[in-house]
């Protein structure tokens, strides 16, 4: 796969907080996972991309520790972390509908991470409030889950998930639940915590809009295998395939067909090393049909460099 | 109650409602008035009223040894059967164990067998095992018949359960142990006391599987029993009243928990006008 060649990241491997190696899932005959690698930067706030059933959740709830991996290694900051049953796994999760206790309040929820470690009442009563303030919720804590709204239940879930300070936070659709005025209030507050306490987040979503306004790369999957990883910016501008192409950016295709050396699209045509640019491994002399991409960034810059780079005749 | 009012009512269906009602409840009012009744079971119409029947069954104290048989035997049995069939409910909700079907048809055969079948069995069983007759009897024979109605309203508990929760739960750094204390058994708080007061019930007024099982000690149902043959006494229809009560309490109560816990929609039900 090229993907590998367009990270600049997933080729350096020591500042790795989290990797992933070769990991396949399958649940009976059905293959859920097919051999994924990846790693997760100190810090990077990383968003697996997909459609529904496309193994990105399957990969979350691996990393977590609830499924085993059929095959395939998980490490964590040189140790390695698919053997460890969840809860002695330095990460923690963000569920999708919250999963908060509801037979606790909010200040029991959230401490319940320190209680079961048997933490001083002290230290924990100071780190509730403290967790509670970072997600503005500190007025709430004597209140019972179920009188919460969506977006409450949300922070409340975040700052239990954050109490126990894990290097990584693992988000499985936090948004997803929410209404779209209020998922584009807690998307910016996230990416805003997310760059205040410093960690790692690996983010679930298969919402394209979402992993462009928040990720620092963004992993799409597609069938359980990685189509491609790269920042938001490179995955838009150079997707390595046609998939990722019409996924990310819902861009205009043209069928157009391969012979010689020559690429045709309609009257279109122009040699195909002139075409493939730097991004792309064209199939030289293949009769296979290939899509071709409009990248409309800015409608300027793009027919600025489409000029630039292919000559239409 | 709107739509009621909206249609016209026909007598058929009204005289219909009340001779059903009556069939039913009808037997009990009288049980209850002939409890108040001066002159007995014999009177007719009921004429003077007395509470001397209520004073005569509570200086009785055969009558309040077998209840107080019967509330040991039936505490014992909850605690007996709830713990066994929460073990056994997990069993069948998580554990995929070879034979795993026809262990969930095993624990529940009791709900069907006759109880003559599993009380004769029982009682062979304890004759086997060279155990003397006793309430220790009838306390394991109402145990474990009742293991079955634990485990079916246990295991339907747990299948409603949020597995998110017991995720979450783990996520945080709490053990399977931890998780099982403090998230699984609060969630199962509703079913627990469900299968409880059902199986308290059954097992207080339990005649077939004790009738093979019971030494010298009587349950109240025995007792009970016991006494009709020779000859109803108004004292039968006074303790009959109490047991009577303390069942419309039992479903009160039940109803409220459910009620709280559920949310409005069953508190609604009961309290419509």
């Amino acid at each position: 796969m090229s993907a590998g060649a367009i990270s600049p990241l997933n080729a350096t491997s020591g500042s790795a907080l989290l990797e992933v190696r070769c990991v396949a899932k399958s649940f009976g005959a059905t293959q859920v996972l097919k051999n994924i690698s990846l790693q997760i930067a100190a810090g990077e706030f990383l968003t697996l991309l997909g459609e529904s059933g496309s193994g990105k959740t399957t990969l979350l709830r691996l990393i977590a520790g609830f499924e085993q991996p059929t095959s395939g290694e998980i490490w964590m900051s040189n140790e390695r972390l698919d053997t460890l049953p969840p809860y002695k796994r330095r990460v923690n999760t963000v569920f999708q509908n919250y999963a908060l206790f509801p037979q606790l309040n909010v200040s029991d929820n959230v401490a319940y991470g320190l209680r079961v470690k048997s933490t001083p009442k002290t230290e924990i009563a100071g780190r509730v409030e403290e967790a509670l303030r970072m997600v503005k919720m500190p007025q709430f804590a004597e209140a019972r889950p179920a009188t919460l709204s969506g977006g409450q239940q949300q922070r409340i879930a975040l700052a239990r998930a954050l109490i126990n300070h894990p290097q990584l936070l693992l988000l499985d659709e936090p948004l997803s639940a929410l209404d779209a005025n209020l998922r584009k209030q807690m998307q910016s507050e996230l990416k805003a915590l997310q760059r205040e306490i410093g960690i790692a987040f690996l983010f679930v979503t298969h919402d394209q809009d979402e992993a462009m306004a928040l990720s620092d790369r963004i992993a799409l999957l597609r069938n359980g295998a990685l189509e491609q990883i790269a920042s938001p910016r490179e995955i838009y501008s150079r997707p390595a395939t046609a998939y990722t192409a019409e996924f990310i950016g819902q861009t205009n295709l043209l069928r157009g067909e391969i012979s010689n050396g020559v690429v045709r699209c309609g009257p279109l045509q122009w040699k195909s090393s002139e075409a493939g640019g730097a991004a792309y491994d064209w199939p030289l002399g293949a009769a296979a049909s290939v899509c071709i991409l409009l990248i409309t960034v800015s409608l300027l810059f793009a027919t600025e460099r489409l000029e630039k780079r292919w000559s239409f005749k | 109650m709107t739509s009621a009012s909206s249609h016209q009512r026909s007598p058929f269906l009204t005289a219909y409602a009340v001779l059903v009602f009556a069939f039913i409840y009808l037997p009990i009012v009288v049980l209850i008035l002939y409890s108040f009744n001066r002159d007995g079971v014999g009177g007719f119409p009921p004429r003077h009223f007395t509470l001397d029947w209520y004073r005569q069954l509570f200086s009785d104290s055969a009558i309040w040894d077998s209840v107080i048989n019967s509330l040991l035997v039936a505490t014992a049995s909850v605690a007996l059967s709830l713990t066994l069939g929460l073990l056994a409910a997990l069993a069948l909700d998580r554990a995929s164990f070879p034979g795993k079907s026809l262990f969930r048809r095993l624990v529940l055969l009791p709900l069907i067998l006759p109880g003559i079948i599993t009380g004769l069995s029982l009682l062979m069983f304890a004759v086997f095992a060279g155990m003397q007759l006793s309430l220790l009897t009838v306390f394991l024979g109402h145990g474990t018949a009742l293991i079955s109605v634990a485990t079916t309203e246990l295991f339907a508990g747990l299948q409603k359960l949020d597995r998110a929760q017991e995720e979450a739960s783990l996520d945080l750094g709490a053990t399977p142990w931890q998780t099982f204390w403090r998230v699984t058994l609060p969630n199962l708080k509703l079913s627990l006391i469900a299968a409880g007061l059902l199986i308290f019930t059954l097992s207080m007024d339990e005649i077939a599987v004790t009738f093979f099982l019971i030494g010298r000690d009587n349950t109240l149902p025995l007792e009970i029993w016991g006494r009709l043959r020779r000859g109803i006494t108004p004292e039968i229809n006074a303790i009959s009243t109490l047991i009577f009560a303390v069942s419309v309490a039992l479903i009160v109560i039940w109803y409220r928990l459910r009620a709280r816990t559920t949310g409005t929609q069953t508190k609604e039900l009961l309290e419509r006008p």
